[in-house]
């Protein structure tokens, strides 16, 4: 009965309540928005990381990751693996050899980790041959003893790539909005090879203004960029038993896995031959990285293995990477704030347009009280009035939201052009596809049904406040 | 007849091609030897490491005893004065009295500029040799310096730790002097060139007494050797190349 009330009166003034229902529905729609977005962000990095660079679980042996010691390795890796394997959440399991290496090409350096990796069980675990850059050659191959996989960053850092307006260059160039005078220069450019970002950059330079060419040296250098594949690489390092090592690899492929920090930092070889090098055991292995099949049970899966393994290190990826779970907590709880302060706002146009609403009504609630209402009653049917007013335009706005948060995720929303250099520096994706669970969207009609009770509260205690026989006076 | 022709001719051809080849790696060890081939050394040098925005100057001495023990002290500037570095074999140690530490320089530190400057330690143990690590050409003859040179062209052995893809050495045909080498990459583009200058008689020998390398994609980057004394052939104790010794040696 109440309920049927409340509904009518809402709509007794219509543009008034409709204004205030499209208030809180575009509230709702930016705030829902905005957090998918921030969460997406946050559960890209988290995927990135979990997929390209860290692994569900890892083990060690203890101290390794306090200084990556040479000598902290599994002597019999293969046997752990099969042993492994046989748990029943694991799904897959590969090992890597790290040093810390030197990497020279000719006239540049650059730091990074090596890892030796068995390519058939590291795809099974990681999706870097995925990530294998466009023209970038291809993951390692067993046969392939002195191909090296590195990443984009590092390429450029050792000068391993170049730049070239090559024909395929130039039709990715033209889809992109670049003015037809400026193609028209770039084709003048055909077939001259820059040599570094630098020298790209400066060029750019003299047909734009600084501005320009620094947004456009990202996509200028997207499309441009050739890799010197096959080229040669010599790594150096400390092998276990002290002495300076190293060999001489040739680039078999190039990666971008979109955190520029784990791209400059890190090339991989076979397993076998950095082994030897390095004066390990045959079967040695630093650490050994493992997929399950239900994320969920991670910390039950860890403790079977530490069980087994009592006198090794095992660490979830939180355990590893505590700021990328402390980013995703973060994310949310900014989130809420964010909502919250809409909220915050929008109860102000609520109680406002409620105490209107009253003020119009005086009469008529003097009627009401005057026969027989009980002042319950009264206050339940204001209340009722505002959350219904409140819901409505909370249904509307995340109706609204989830559509576009749908037509979006799709495809992503494309940074690259603005800002892809300066998100793959911070290690995010520039395509980002926002994404919002159930449990978030949950606390947020939540926190709606707060604000419209807490809205309704001042108006309708005016209501009660009323005194019958004045407000029959009333005009 | 002409078969035999045929024959001599191939036969000719290969084996000028050898004499060509053994005497372009004649002439490329004959320099090497000159460079570092004496039983020991005794230099004083100051470095100036040039960078477009300053230039530093580094004093230091270093004693050598055949190609793989040296002891290198630096005497000025004041901040880095007394620091030492050993290096035996393929190992190399820096001694800083500042903070009393011995380090063994790891691997990680062996492709650093040595001291900031262009000379990486990695030059400085010179791991790979000119003349067992690549197949060596005459391709020209120049002057350089006012010398008379050979241009000889240096491709690295498929299995040699080089990263070049080739290096130019310009080598004077009467004392086997190294004036000038040009280091590419594997696609042919310059990326260091050595120079030698000034080229004195000292101690008895001739040699250029002022080297400097220039890395060709920074600009204005160089590192400047200016040998001030060198004796050669002085005897030295094995002891004097020791860890002890760094911390005694003035």
């Amino acid at each position: 009965m109440i309920f049927q009330i409340a509904w009518k009166n809402i709509w007794r003034s219509r543009i008034r309540s409709l204004v205030v229902i499209v208030a809180v529905a575009l509230g709702m729609f930016g705030g829902i928005y905005t957090v998918a977005v921030m969460l997406g962000m946050a559960d890209q990095r988290v995927q990135m990381a979990l997929g390209n660079e860290l692994g569900h679980l890892q083990i060690y042996q203890p101290g390794y990751r306090d200084n990556n010691d040479i000598l902290h390795f599994f002597n019999d890796a293969d046997s752990m693996i099969n042993r492994i394997e046989t748990i029943e959440n694991v799904a897959h399991v590969t090992h890597r050899v790290r040093v810390q290496a030197m990497a020279n090409s000719a006239g540049y350096t650059s730091g990074v980790i090596l890892s030796g990796i068995n390519p058939e069980k590291e795809v099974q675990v990681f999706n870097l041959k995925d990530k294998i850059c466009v023209d970038g050659g291809e993951f390692l191959t067993n046969d392939n003893t002195r191909g090296v996989l590195i990443g984009r960053k590092l390429a450029e850092n050792l000068r391993l790539v170049y730049y070239e307006f090559s024909e395929s260059a130039l039709s990715n160039l033209e889809e992109l909005n670049f003015s037809d005078e400026i193609i028209s220069i770039f084709k003048t450019k055909k077939d001259e090879v820059f040599r570094s970002e630098k020298e790209l950059k400066e060029f750019l330079m003299t047909i734009m203004d600084e501005e320009k060419a620094n947004t456009a040296i990202y996509k200028v250098e997207n499309a441009t960029i050739k890799f010197k594949l096959r080229n040669k690489i010599r790594f150096q390092f400390q092998d276990a038993r002290g002495d300076l090592s190293g060999g001489m690899y040739r680039v078999a492929g190039v990666y971008q896995t979109g955190n520029n920090m784990y791209d400059a930092s890190n090339a991989f070889v076979l397993d076998d031959v950095l082994v030897k090098q390095a004066s390990l055991p045959e079967r040695a292995a630093h650490e050994i990285i493992i997929r399950l099949k239900d994320s969920d049970l991670i910390d039950e899966t860890k403790a079977q293995i530490s069980d087994i393994y009592s006198d090794t290190e095992t660490k979830t990826w939180i355990e590893m990477e505590p700021m990328l779970k402390t980013m995703n907590d973060m994310m949310w709880v900014f989130s809420l704030f964010f909502i919250a302060i809409i909220l915050f706002a929008l109860s102000f146009g609520i109680i406002n347009t409620m105490l209107m609403a009253i003020l119009e009504r005086t009469r008529e609630i003097g009627m009401l009280m005057a026969v027989g209402m009980s002042r319950k009653r009264i206050f339940n049917m204001i209340m009722t009035e505002t959350i219904m007013l409140t819901a409505t335009g909370a249904v509307a706005g995340m109706i609204l939201g989830s559509i576009v948060i749908a037509a979006t995720a799709s495809n992503g929303i494309d940074l690259s052009a603005m800002y892809g250099d300066g998100l793959a520096e911070m290690g995010f994706s520039a395509v980002l596809t926002p994404v919002i669970g159930a449990r978030e969207y949950l606390m947020i009609v939540a926190l709606v049904l707060a604000t419209g009770i807490l809205a309704s509260i001042y108006p309708a205690r005016k209501a009660l406040k009323l005194n019958p026989v004045a407000a029959l006076r009333a005009e | 007849m002409n078969r035999i022709k045929t024959v001599s001719l191939i036969l000719m051809l290969i084996f000028s091609h050898q004499v060509m080849a053994q005497d372009a790696k004649e002439i490329v060890r004959k320099a090497d030897e000159r460079s570092q081939g004496e039983k020991s050394s005794y230099t004083e040098m100051v470095m100036t490491v040039v960078r477009p925005s300053y230039d530093r100057k580094i004093s230091f001495k270093s004693w050598t005893k055949g190609k793989d023990k040296s002891l290198t002290l630096i005497t000025s500037p004041a901040r880095d004065k007394g620091q030492t570095f050993l290096k035996r074999g393929n190992e190399m140690w820096n001694w800083n009295p500042v903070i009393s530490r011995m380090i063994k320089l790891p691997a990680s530190m062996m492709s650093q500029g040595w001291m900031g400057s262009d000379f990486t330690n990695d030059d400085i143990m010179n791991e790979s040799s000119i003349v067992v690590d690549y197949s060596h050409k005459v391709v020209g003859e120049e002057i350089i310096e006012g010398f008379e040179c050979y241009k000889i062209e240096l491709i690295p052995n498929a299995e040699a730790e080089v990263v070049w893809g080739k290096i130019h050495m310009w080598i004077s045909k009467n004392d086997f002097l190294m004036l000038k080498n040009q280091y590419f990459d594997e696609d042919g583009y310059l990326i260091r060139t050595e120079n030698g200058y000034d080229v004195r008689e000292m101690d008895g020998r001739l040699l250029p007494s002022r080297f400097e390398l220039i890395p060709e994609e920074e600009d204005g980057q160089k590192t400047i050797v200016e040998i001030i004394t060198i004796k050669f052939n002085d005897e030295y104790d094995d002891r004097f190349f020791s860890q002890q010794n760094m911390k005694r040696i003035k």
